[in-house]
């Protein structure tokens, strides 16, 4: 018997003699004794010492190999170098020649930790038994581990090259750094960058040992090309490879003999082996000409332009070499015709039009991916979708407010109007019922549902508050102010129009969160209608139709006079004010007259909303602020502010007829630095009428998707697209700030609100292209960020509405000095789509750039929209 | 409790100029013989037969050493189909080699493993030139008979999870429709534009002209792209392409992220890769039968229907109801079931299921559903209170108590339910019903059968 406490102790020499101790017979009680011991210490890991005397206990008594990995391969242990030296030694003594076995079984991993030591416990097993090296992935990641970065200290400073000559595994481990999974990553020793030998050092090693002749140079380099033809490693897999092909530097004669893998590669690797293949092959010269006429038509169908490119030049050579072979290798170059870059489709009509006249095409060929009509092909926008239908089950009303909660709150303003019309509803129709179903989701969604006060737009408090109050009549809101303090500053800001003291909060936020009070002052006092909101949108986009909100008033008018006992029935302001809202503008006397005769004082309001026209047509001011002056030096309070930026403000009308307006014209425009969480989703839907004025709400957000990278300031866009009114100014220089976007989703938005305003003709595009080369040429937006959705936007059906967007753009770029990157793409764009221009269309500085000399992009392609136009 | 695969195969596959050798095991027989021809358009079967091998050995989300299963190849009347389902649960991939791409004929019916091996795969990428090449799926005589040590043995782990995502993705897809078609140019275009491979973003495409276009949001007839990147096993198969179809359930304003379908048609060949709604999102947890797994009747059924199938490469489920004497509407619940199983697949293309065994013990799998058995400890353990009959909209409402917490389940009048949970409230039906609506449904069925 050995005893367990030493082990435990980690004393390896006398867990040693107690094993060399025992006689064979014995052997088999003490390994069933130890492997007890070892499993009831399964919390504790076994290290260093402890782990040699175990190992040492194992191999000393186990009966096969696979009984002593059985200990061994456990997860909490962990050898250390030196435990090798004992085991052998014990292994020696008593005489068994299972250790490669044994070594085999720990090796036979997949897992990919290579530090616990059991790669260096497995190695110096099989090397002192001189057994090769173990199958499977594993062993060759942990030998590149070990090779890459020995973990003896003293190996490091030897070159890799000579650590490769003396290495015991070598020639069992080269050929399968090919074929093993993860081997390519391992292959760049990160440990050295930017040391002696760098991280191709055991690239270079490789290579270093097969001129030398102790690899087969042949192997590798056949090896290497397979690798790199599976196609499946990442970049740093493939780096490593294609490092190694180039410091094997194959001869023109090798290539040759491999010229039909380099043709692969040429045609579908990725761009870096790409280009290295096209360079060695061009090297080689004698190659099967159709077989590189073969691969040519894939590689120029490839959108890299710069192996495109060199794919022509080479072809061009081969036409000249082969004379006699012109018509075949003509026939390669027309799949260039069809590029997506234009300065290479010309290219390829040059080299055609050269050398194979008769397969030239007659002209330039037009680009793919413009539409030949010359103006706009756009569906219509999509009809307006009628609102859901009211909730009128208390259950329901939990599912949604369940729902409201567990996605993203306030992300849409139409489930939470949805919401409030049910809950008002219900608790009228029976409060007991609503309670019970409302009372567990609140209890549920507790966390997260308060008020975020570093937010002054935030809308949770008080929404939370209208649910409890649902629930409890008695509860009042968490909100600091309370709901008449709410109301009261409501009053002040929206009604009697003084100039609020915070202009973060513009008054679509400032209504919403009123009639939130309202709603949660009647769940308190009880004093509530049966047939919900008056406001409750008809249509989707948060609209209201005239007739519906007449028949709502004369439904409350009808059941019941207005008195004292039944307060409920009394509209409430709020909820009318957003009603009127939401109604169409323009006078009705029709309606009007309907209004007043149902005789009450929200009928008599409404007439006079009615006659007036509604809310009056704004003027609209925009100017172009820069950043302000540094005050001194140290002077870093506008660091973060882009260089221009455009303000849209607002005044009522001369002839203001002293009607409502709610606070919303003439108000402070909003702060620069958005900050929020993104609350201008919600007044579209507020504001469904009138889209130019929430743009001006929302346009510093969504400039700030351009001019300071935020993400998300530009979904507004194609919901102010699908509501309706004048967009002013505001809307058309928020599209061209959502066109530069930093994030795509934004200029995807942008795309969007473009195509849908343009198929409704609502799209000013002239606006959008003035601001867009404005700010651009003043720095301050990016506008090679644009091509791409430009592009799109003229792809999918706008290329004329693009044309007289950038035809207003170019003018301020090309005055820029110097035009700002991206102009060449705008240029050709504009060219592209010139077939759509109105005939004598002139674009500011264009004729003088086109003039000048020189062959540089920028001149090029405006010779070549001056050539479009009509 | 996951279960590790077997294979067996006599020989490794093997490719050259002499033709491509495909080696099999399990399934019908242990290395059956499905096939021996020509593969008419070589270069782009090879393409196709790599980018399956490469979805196979793929996992999308937290990309680590590739290890996983062996595509399965199933022959079918006239036509190979290979499939293979990505590490990460979240990508599909079929090959299908349809009559104008085989010359040969299929020899036996059934679903095997695919030996896919480095020097395959090479061999494979290797492949050029526009002379048909010799195709065989399964040993020949020879290789069957002289056991020459040559053979492979392969141990793969096979998780619940990649067993029950693999047979849910075809029930999934059953609620796809043609979205778009674009030419092969408008194709390329198309995937040139898509953010580089480590977007994870869901985008959304619509039809414009002839191509796609990128939205910012889901609007009806859009089509979701979740990990665009995962799009990359088309590419090499793209210049041989003469169409790219996309396929997707019907989405509606708002919409949360759902699945896609991607094929690219050759004319001989159909590649079609199919999108998880979210790139960390498997299919194992759609969901989308789990209604029909909750009760016995449709389990009735699918034993019926499936005795009825014979290898059909489209089911015709008015023939099959016809046959089985059951109405359309059963058969396609039992057809539902049976692919949960592992026992049909469904085509996009056709419209239709497919037969195929997968050489798996599947069903074990979609039975443990941790939802389904969560539910039904529920419905045993009482948690359920039904509130009476029907009300006048025809909705049934229940009181599901769950540890401390009540929710509320509504089984609406065309039989979909809804609940009070922070799931459903997430994913509203999209992903199957919650875990408080399946105890409902259990609970109402038992209480009917003992009524």
């Amino acid at each position: 018997m050995i005893d367990l406490g030493l082990i435990a102790d980690g004393k390896v020499e006398d867990v040693a003699a107690a094993v060399a101790a025992l006689d064979e017979p014995g052997r088999p009680a003490a390994f069933k004794a130890l492997e007890a011991h070892v499993k009831s210490r399964s919390r504790a890991p076994w290290r260093g010492p402890a782990y040699t005397a175990v190992a040492v206990a194992a191999v000393g008594t186990a009966p096969s190999a696979a009984a002593a990995a059985r200990i061994l391969r456990r997860r909490d242990f962990s050898p250390i170098p030196t435990t090798a030296a004992a085991v052998v030694a014990t292994a020696r003594d008593r005489g068994i020649t299972w250790l490669p076995d044994l070594a085999v079984r720990l090796s036979d991993r997949t897992d990919d930790n290579l530090w616990d030591g059991t790669w260096d416990f497995v190695a110096a097993l099989l090397t002192a038994t001189g057994a090769p090296a173990p199958p499977g992935d594993w062993f060759v990641l942990g030998w590149l581990m070990d090779v890459g970065y020995p973990r003896k200290d003293r190996l490091r400073s030897v070159p890799v090259a000579e650590r490769l000559r003396a290495d015991p595994f070598l020639d069992d481990i080269v050929p399968r750094l090919f074929t093993a999974d993860g081997a390519g990553e391992r292959l760049l020793i990160w440990q050295l960058q930017g040391r002696p030998g760098g991280t191709l050092a055991l690239v270079e090693a490789l290579s270093e040992l097969s001129r030398e002749g102790r690899l087969d140079r042949a192997a590798l380099l056949s090896s290497t090309l397979s690798r790199l033809l599976r196609g499946t490693d990442r970049r740093p897999a493939t780096r490593a490879y294609l490092a190694l092909l180039t410091a094997l530097a194959p001869a023109p004669a090798e290539v040759a003999g491999h010229a039909g893998d380099y043709l692969r590669l040429l045609s579908d690797a990725p761009v870096p082996v790409a280009t290295a293949a096209q360079k060695s092959l061009r090297a080689a010269g004698d190659l099967d000409l159709d077989a590189v006429l073969e691969s040519s038509r894939a590689v120029l169908r490839r959108p890299d332009k710069t192996l495109v490119r060199t794919q022509l030049t080479w072809l061009e050579q081969l036409i000249r070499h082969h004379p006699d072979r012109g018509a075949d290798i003509a026939a390669a170059l027309t799949e260039a015709l069809d590029h997506p870059a234009i300065d290479l489709r010309e290219r390829a009509a040059a080299l055609l039009a050269k050398h194979a006249p008769a397969a030239a095409p007659a002209a330039s060929p037009a680009h793919p991916a413009a539409p030949p009509t010359r103006g706009d092909d756009l569906p219509p926008p999509p009809p307006p979708v009628p609102a859901p239908p009211p909730i009128t089950d208390p259950d329901e009303l939990a599912e949604e407010v369940a729902a409201f909660y567990s996605g993203r709150p306030f992300s849409a303003l139409l489930p939470m109007e949805r919401i409030l019309d049910g809950t008002v509803r219900l608790a009228a129709a029976d409060r007991p019922a609503l309670a019970a179903a409302l009372r567990p989701v609140l209890e549920r969604h507790r966390e997260g549902m308060g008020e975020h006060r570093w937010d002054p737009n935030c809308l949770c408090g008080a929404f939370t508050g209208v649910l409890q109050a649902a629930v409890d009549p008695h509860a009042q809101p968490a909100s600091p102010s309370g709901w008449a303090a709410i109301l009261t500053a409501a009053r002040r800001f929206l009604s009697l129009g003084e100039a609020p003291p915070d202009r973060r909060i513009p008054p679509p936020q400032r209504l919403l969160r009123a009639r939130l009070a309202e709603i949660g002052l009647h769940l308190n006092a009880q004093t509530l209608p049966g047939d919900g909101l008056l406001s409750a949108p008809g249509w989707t986009s948060g609209a209201l139709d005239t007739d519906v909100l007449l028949d709502r008033l004369a439904a409350r008018a009808a059941h019941e006079p207005p008195d004292r006992e039944s307060p409920g029935r009394d509209p409430w302001p709020w909820d009318l004010a957003q009603a009127m809202l939401r109604l169409p503008p323009g006078p009705d006397p029709a309606a009007a007259g309907r209004a007043e005769a149902l005789g009450t004082p929200a009928g008599a309001r409404l007439a006079t909303w009615l006659r007036g026209g509604g809310l009056p047509a704004p003027q609209w001011r925009v100017d172009v602020r820069p950043r302000p002056p540094q005050k001194h030096r140290y002077d870093h309070s506008h660091a973060g502010f882009p260089a221009l930026r455009v303000e849209v403000t607002t005044s009522p009308a001369e002839a203001d007829g002293g009607g409502e307006t709610f606070g919303l014209l003439g108000a402070p425009p909003p702060p620069i630095m958005p900050g929020g969480q993104g609350w201008h989703v919600l007044w579209p839907g507020v504001l469904p009428r009138h889209r130019g004025l929430v743009a001006v709400f929302a346009l510093p957000a969504t400039a700030a998707a351009a001019d300071m990278d935020e993400r998300g300031g530009a979904v507004i866009l194609p919901l102010l697209a699908e509501t309706e009114g004048d967009g002013g100014p505001a809307l058309a220089i928020a599209v061209a700030y959502a066109l530069a976007a930093r994030h795509e989703s934004d200029r995807l938005a942008a795309v969007d609100a473009l195509l849908l305003l343009a198929a409704g003709d609502a799209f000013d595009a002239e606006t959008t292209g003035h601001h867009l080369g404005l700010l651009s040429a003043g720095g301050a937006v990016t506008v090679n960020r644009t091509v791409q959705p430009l592009r799109d936007a003229a792809a999918a059906g706008a290329p004329r509405t693009v044309f007289r967007l950038l035809a207003a753009a170019l003018p301020a770029l090309l005055a820029a000095e110097p035009p700002p990157r991206g102009t060449p793409d705008l240029l050709t764009l504009a060219a592209e789509t010139a077939a759509a221009a109105p005939a004598g269309t002139r674009i500011e500085g264009l004729r003088e750039l086109a003039a000048r000399k020189g062959s540089s992009r920028l001149v090029t392609e405006a010779r070549r929209l001056a050539g479009a136009l009509p | 409790m996951s279960v590790v695969q077997q294979f067996r195969y006599l020989a490794p596959s093997t490719a050259g100029a002499d033709g491509v050798a495909l080696q099999t095991s399990g399934g019908p027989a242990a290395n059956p013989r499905f096939f021996s021809g020509f593969l008419t358009t070589p270069p782009a079967a090879a393409a196709g037969l790599l980018a399956v091998a490469d979805v196979a050995r793929t996992r999308y989300y937290q990309p680590r050493d590739p290890a996983s299963l062996d595509p399965v190849v199933t022959g079918s009347d006239d036509r190979l189909r290979f499939e293979s389902f990505s590490g990460c649960c979240g990508v599909y991939a079929r090959l299908d080699i349809i009559p104008p791409g085989l010359d040969g004929e299929v020899l036996g019916h059934g679903t095997t493993n695919v030996d896919v091996n480095p020097p395959l795969r090479e061999a494979l990428a290797r492949i050029a030139g526009l002379d048909p090449l010799h195709l065989s799926v399964g040993p020949d005589a020879l290789t069957a008979s002289t056991l020459d040590g040559t053979i492979v043995e392969k141990k793969v782990p096979l998780p619940a999870r990649w067993l029950r995502g693999f047979a849910e993705v075809h029930v999934l897809s059953a609620g796809f429709d043609l979205r778009a078609e674009l030419p092969a140019a408008e194709a390329a275009a198309f995937l040139r534009r898509l953010p580089a491979a480590g977007d994870r973003s869901a985008l959304w495409a619509v039809p414009a002209g002839r191509s796609l276009r990128l939205t910012s949001r889901p609007v009806p007839g859009a089509v979701c792209l979740a990990g665009a990147g995962r799009l990359a096993a088309l590419r090499p198969l793209l210049r041989h392409g003469h169409s790219l179809r996309v396929y997707g359930p019907p989405v509606a304003a708002g919409s949360p992220p759902v699945a896609s379908a991607w094929e690219l048609r050759t004319g001989a060949l159909r590649l079609t890769l199919t999108l998880s709604p979210e790139v960390h999102r498997g299919f194992s947890g759609e969901g989308a039968a789990l209604t029909s797994l909750a009760t016995d009747e449709v389990t009735d059924d699918a034993e019926l229907v499936g005795a009825l199938l014979a290898w059909d490469p489209a089911i015709d489920v008015a023939a099959l109801a016809d046959a089985a004497a059951l109405d359309p509407g059963r058969v396609r619940a039992a057809l539902a079931q049976l692919g949960t199983a592992g026992r049909v697949g469904y085509d996009v293309t056709e419209a239709a299921y497919f037969h195929r065994v997968m050489p798996y013990d599947a069903a074990r799998a979609e039975r443990d559903n941790p939802r389904l058995v969560g539910a039904r400890t529920l419905a045993e353990s009482g948690a359920v209170t039904f509130d009476g009959p029907a009300s006048a909209e025809g909705v049934t409402a229940a009181t599901v108590r769950s540890g401390t917490e009540t929710y509320r389940v509504r089984v609406l009048r065309d039989g979909t339910t809804t609940c009070t949970c922070p799931w459903w409230g997430k994913h509203r039906g999209t992903r199957g019903p919650c875990k408080h609506a399946l105890a409902v449904t259990i609970a109402g069925s038992s209480a009917g059968s003992t009524a």
